[in-house]
């Protein structure tokens, strides 16, 4: 286990294994998504209450678990680097930041389309919008932090202060939301009101696509930490070794071969 | 010599180091009145533009007081985070604070209460004045002076948090803002829930216990982030 | 076995007339999969094209 952690320390180490899982990623995420997507949009029985439209849902609940799942990750990576100065921690941490941004972004765009017929309107102050509104802006505060810092060092580590400060306030920062909307309008918000009058099948192709973004987060999460290592490891050898090879070449510039 | 000079600086004890630590910042204040009267003319500047752009009926203008009132506030007290520790960053004694053998956690503690006492206090005793010039019914007003007196030291500790990330970059104003207004949501939610409860006639003392509950997490943990935050941005 | 839910391609398109919101949701999705995909792969290709380029810089001396 600490060996494999060590190991996972490594950029050189993280690069090649990256190299190796992505096809098999690319094509189980593919195969799922393509699944869930075709299945939720055409095969799923419509909802009782809210007819074709619910099938946004397919997109919407892993984008939500998206946003979360990024913001906890970087959270542990935050940890990685300040307690055990783990550099790919940080490398993990800048990868993960615009993915999630983009995932809270997705989360938005779809419940507030999903809220025109619903509600009437395409925005309303619900709890669960305005509280990951607030999570994207804490997104954007993070990257904007980053890119304002010009000293790598010290942008990894004022980055992964941030997000840790932003891990203690999000509990309270969507508690408060919750109370607040209570206060200003009965509780409206999207969730599944009885969803037992569904069919479970309903369900079924949201496992589809739930794994299907997992695996477009880690795809997306190794590639754009396999840039990084390129820029950061740039002068050792292992690079130039990958470079000047033929067969690496394929490699790296595609992402998706694994002839190396 | 060193361990000499750590037993001799211990036997000052905490509290006494404390307070010199907040009679220079008080003299610091005197000598230089901006860091006071800046963030109280905002806040009054601020205030005043409200009627001007949204008209001077009264049952509006007392149906939007508390919020208009805290958040104005709340950018007072943000916008006055320039001054913590930008000065002594320049000059070298944040440095100087980082190495001393006293503990950073009650320094940094000192340091922004005497902050709180310059920048918010006075914001926070003309808060009822505004208020009413707003029309805001009286019932809120002692409400809105406990909500702000609990709240401004929350939003000062969490601004030292986002200052301290920020002081080492020459123009920070607007970063500051993205960083830490997102965190500032809890403290104006309840804050103005304290005082629309009051002004509504329900009970608002549970909203003030969160407030304090707010005020008890920050007071323990930021001084924590903003020290590592201190070191990363001294570097 | 779930069954196909509508009788024509056109019924599918109007997804009970939600069309105007369901499929924007799945295009801004596929928008959502290209940020994922498409700038690390382009500027994957730009860094390895900047180390090598400074590679054969050094190589040259």
């Amino acid at each position: 286990m600490w060996q494999w952690l060590y190991k996972l320390g490594s950029p050189k180490w993280f690069y090649t294994i990256g190299n190796r899982v992505l096809p098999w990623l690319w094509g189980v995420t593919g195969l799922l998504l393509v699944v869930g997507i075709i299945w939720g949009l055409g095969f799923s029985p419509p909802d009782y209450q809210m007819g074709d439209n619910y099938r946004i849902i397919y997109l919407h609940v892993p984008a939500a678990g998206l946003m979360k799942g990024s913001f906890y990750m970087m959270a542990l990576c935050s940890a990685a680097l300040l307690i055990w100065k783990i550099k790919m921690a940080d490398i993990v941490a800048k990868a993960v930041a615009p993915i999630g941004a983009m995932a809270t972004l997705l989360m938005l765009v779809s419940g507030s389309l999903w809220g025109i017929p619903t509600w009437g309107t395409w925005w309303i102050w619900d709890a669960r919008l305005t509280s990951s509104l607030l999570q994207f802006f804490i997104f954007v505060g993070i990257i904007a932090l980053r890119s304002a810092i010009e000293s790598r060092d010290s942008a990894a580590k004022a980055c992964a202060v941030l997000t840790l400060v932003g891990l203690v306030n999000i509990p309270i920062i969507e508690y408060s939301v919750e109370w607040w909307n209570t206060l200003h309008q009965g509780a409206s918000d999207l969730s599944l009101r009885d969803s037992s009058a569904n069919p479970p099948e309903i369900w079924i192709p949201a496992f589809f696509t739930g794994f299907g973004f997992i695996g477009l987060f880690f795809i997306g999460l190794i590639l754009r930490s396999q840039n990084e290592i390129l820029l950061r490891e740039r002068r050792s050898q292992w690079v130039k070794d990958l470079l000047l090879t033929d067969n690496a070449k394929a490699d790296t510039e595609s992402g998706i071969n694994t002839n190396a | 010599m060193n361990t000499d000079m750590n037993k001799a600086s211990s036997e000052l004890g905490l509290l006494s180091v404390m307070g010199a630590t907040v009679r220079r910042e008080m003299l610091l204040a005197f000598r230089n009145p901006g860091d006071v009267i800046n963030p109280l003319m905002f806040f009054v500047i601020a205030v005043t533009l409200f009627p001007l752009s949204v008209g001077t009926d009264e049952n509006f203008l007392s149906a939007i007081a508390p919020g208009v009132i805290w958040v104005t506030a709340l950018l007072a007290v943000m916008l006055s985070m320039d001054s913590l520790f930008r000065a002594d960053f320049e000059d070298g004694n944040l440095e100087q604070l980082l190495m001393s053998p006293q503990p950073l956690y009650f320094l940094l503690l000192a340091k922004i209460f005497s902050h709180w006492l310059v920048a918010c206090l006075p914001i926070i005793l003309l808060a009822p004045v505004l208020a009413s010039m707003l029309f805001m019914s009286p019932e809120g007003m002692l409400p809105l002076v406990l909500s702000l007196l609990l709240g401004t030291p929350v939003l000062t500790l969490l601004g030292g948090i986002g200052m301290a990330l920020t002081v080492g970059l020459s123009r920070s104003g607007l970063l500051l803002a993205v960083l830490i207004l997102p965190l500032y949501v809890p403290v104006l939610v309840f804050g103005t829930g304290v005082v629309q409860a009051a002004i509504n006639g329900t009970a608002f003392s549970g909203l003030l216990a969160l407030l304090a509950a707010l005020f008890a997490l920050a007071v323990s943990l930021s001084p924590l982030a903003i020290s590592a935050a201190l070191k990363i941005s001294i570097n | 076995m779930p069954e196909f839910q509508f009788n024509s391609l056109a019924e599918l398109l109007n997804m009970g007339g939600y069309a105007q919101y369901v499929w924007p949701v799945y295009v801004f999705f596929l928008l959502f999969c290209l940020f994922t995909v498409v700038p690390p792969a382009y500027s994957r290709r730009k860094i390895v094209k900047q180390i090598k380029a400074r590679l054969r810089r050094e190589e040259n001396q």
